[in-house]
């Protein structure tokens, strides 16, 4: 399961997430597209799906029983896809028990992998999508507001993953709070300085920080990049979150900026239907390539197959 | 090596001197059990991996696998020895040098004072490899104009000038990159020069300079940049003042990305 997010809107992560899927079907990898961009659903429009016959809304409002009712088959060979819907009052925001249900019922599905388009922003419901994935992509573009709302979607995400760690675990808790925030006398600035404080609150407690820290994995992919220059942002974002977040950001790869992918949105035809030989589609082949072959079909199968760290809102 | 796959906590590569006891075996003449040193390949707090040098006597694989064994750790800030027990759960003497059998042990002891070795160990190790950087040191990209202020240096054929950048700092000294574009430098011939080194503090677009000598130097091929490790020499007051000024502009991490952007154009 890989979820492709990221803080800003307009990066292009619905057009990625489905060349990517259009990729990896290409491998005859059977693969699933979910639009989990609620209250901004798109995917099927980008199909060319202009009435999807049934959306998310139909699963979370229990007018069909199995997630399976609502996987759509696209014109493409080894391609599905889960629509979303952008109309639907309260979909948006689903409940907490909405969601659990929605992620517990994502693990019946069976393909060898499911693709998460998020919405933008930092909510809970785009974090807690983004966290339940094992593989966890986000998107930017060579923008300076890009690159600061990636940098934040990426600490929040950890910082969120950090509270459902230690969500029982009321000092820790706090402290996490407090760097998220900046409260307190002594303001805690970076993940290091939280670890050197639990560390002297308790061994077994700095261990489990630094594993549950170590355990989150993250990947950039540059979107729209025109130059050499455009692809270095990632390593901005990948230097401040090891100095201020103490993780390792993995530089994923880039797209190449292509005037066509807009023609191909308008036109309502995945971007790769007519043009599987530029240079924009080779860096996204390149992209869906280590993805295919950097896991194996059954460790993706098996993750997170629980839902018992969702934090009740 | 069953054991290694199973493994959910993250090993920390770390190298520590140690003594290996195997606790339920006695077979040597004086009735001990067999001792043998080496050192801590990597730990986790579940387990830890060991390299035994075991020229005499010969340790078999074979017969440790699932022994109980004692590993004894000295550490110069510890006033005794640290001590692991656990189980071996895998061994190979593949890939390692003559004499050398690489062994997997799970702890059995899972207690708080376990919990504060392994931190120890981790810290110390840490603390270690930082022995040359008496001073914190600061990742930073700041951009920097360097020139070479020794006239030997520079009779010696050296150019005065480069361009380059700040790759980390403490208030010792400092690792930079520099491009060396037409004037392709020989690193050994850096070794000793006294450099000085121009900077601009963002926030107050101030110009400060600092003089410091080649350490350590080497051409990467990756970038095909010149990486230098420099230790700042005659410092004044007013020279720390400005690395704690350029420090501060990296001390919050939105200062630290927009610094960063800002320099983007100057790296390429």
């Amino acid at each position: 399961m890989w979820a492709i997010g990221g803080g800003k809107g307009g990066v292009g992560r619905s057009v990625l997430t489905l060349t990517l899927g259009f990729w990896l079907a290409k491998f005859r990898k059977k693969v699933i597209v979910v639009d989990a961009d609620l209250g901004g659903a798109n995917l099927n429009i980008l199909l060319g799906i202009r009435y999807p016959s049934v959306t998310l809304w139909d699963f979370i409002n229990k007018k069909v029983a199995r997630i399976n009712d609502v996987l759509i088959d696209t014109p493409y060979e080894n391609l599905s896809l889960i629509c979303g819907a952008d109309d639907m009052l309260g979909l948006a925001n689903p409940k907490y028990t909405q969601r659990k249900r929605f992620l517990n019922h994502l693990n019946t599905l069976s393909a060898d992998f499911i693709l998460f388009d998020l919405g933008s922003g930092t909510s809970f419901n785009v974090l807690d999508f983004f966290l339940y994935a094992e593989h966890k992509i986000v998107v930017l573009t060579p923008q300076a507001t890009s690159v600061q709302n990636v940098y934040g979607f990426i600490k929040s995400s950890l910082l969120r993953h950090l509270q459902r760690d230690f969500s029982r675990d009321e000092s820790v808790s706090a402290l996490i709070t407090r760097f998220s925030t900046g409260a307190g006398e002594e303001k805690i600035s970076s993940i290091g300085e939280l670890k050197d404080i639990v560390r002297r609150v308790s061994a077994e407690k700095y261990l489990k920080l630094c594993q549950a820290i170590d355990s989150f994995d993250i990947k950039t992919v540059v979107n729209m990049a025109k130059n050499a220059k455009d692809r270095q942002t990632s390593k901005i974002v990948s230097m401040v979150a090891k100095r201020y977040l103490d993780i390792e950001v993995t530089d994923f790869g880039f797209v190449k900026y292509d005037p066509e992918i807009e023609k191909s949105v308008n036109k309502m035809v995945p971007f790769l239907r007519d043009n599987n030989q530029s240079e924009t589609a080779m860096s996204t082949y390149a992209i869906a390539h280590k993805m295919a072959n950097g896991i194996s079909v059954e460790s993706s199968k098996n993750v997170n197959a629980k839902t018992d760290w969702l934090i009740a809102d | 090596m069953g054991g290694l796959e199973q493994r959910s906590e993250k090993r920390h590569k770390i190298c520590h001197a140690i003594r290996m006891h195997i606790i339920d075996s006695c077979s040597d003449d004086s009735g001990s059990p067999p001792a043998y040193d080496g050192f801590i390949d990597n730990l986790s707090s579940g387990g830890m991996c060991i390299c035994l040098i075991d020229e005499e006597p010969p340790l078999k694989v074979g017969d440790v696998l699932g022994k109980r064994i004692k590993v004894d750790v000295t550490t110069p800030n510890a006033n005794h020895p640290i001590s692991f027990s656990g189980d071996v759960s895998w061994g190979t003497r593949e890939g390692q040098p003559e004499h050398v059998v690489m062994l997997g042990l799970r702890f059995i002891e899972m207690t708080d004072l376990h919990f504060e070795n392994v931190v120890q160990l981790l810290t110390f190790d840490t603390e270690n490899h930082c022995v040359n950087h008496r001073e914190k040191r600061y990742e930073m990209s700041h951009p920097v104009k360097i020139h070479i202020v020794n006239p030997e240096g520079i009779r010696s054929g050296l150019p005065a000038k480069y361009n380059g950048f700040v790759k980390d700092m403490s208030k010792g000294g400092m690792c930079i990159y520099l491009d060396d574009g037409n004037n392709p430098l020989n690193t050994d011939n850096l070794l000793g020069e006294r450099l000085k080194m121009e900077m601009v503090i963002p926030s107050t677009n101030e110009q400060f300079f600092l003089l410091g000598e080649v350490l350590w130097g080497t051409h990467e091929e990756e970038t095909n940049l010149v990486r230098i490790g420099l230790e700042f020499v005659e410092m004044m007051d007013l020279h720390l003042k400005n690395i704690e000024q350029l420090l501060t502009v990296y001390a919050k991490d939105h200062n630290m990305l927009w610094n960063l952007w800002d320099n983007l154009e100057v790296n390429q």
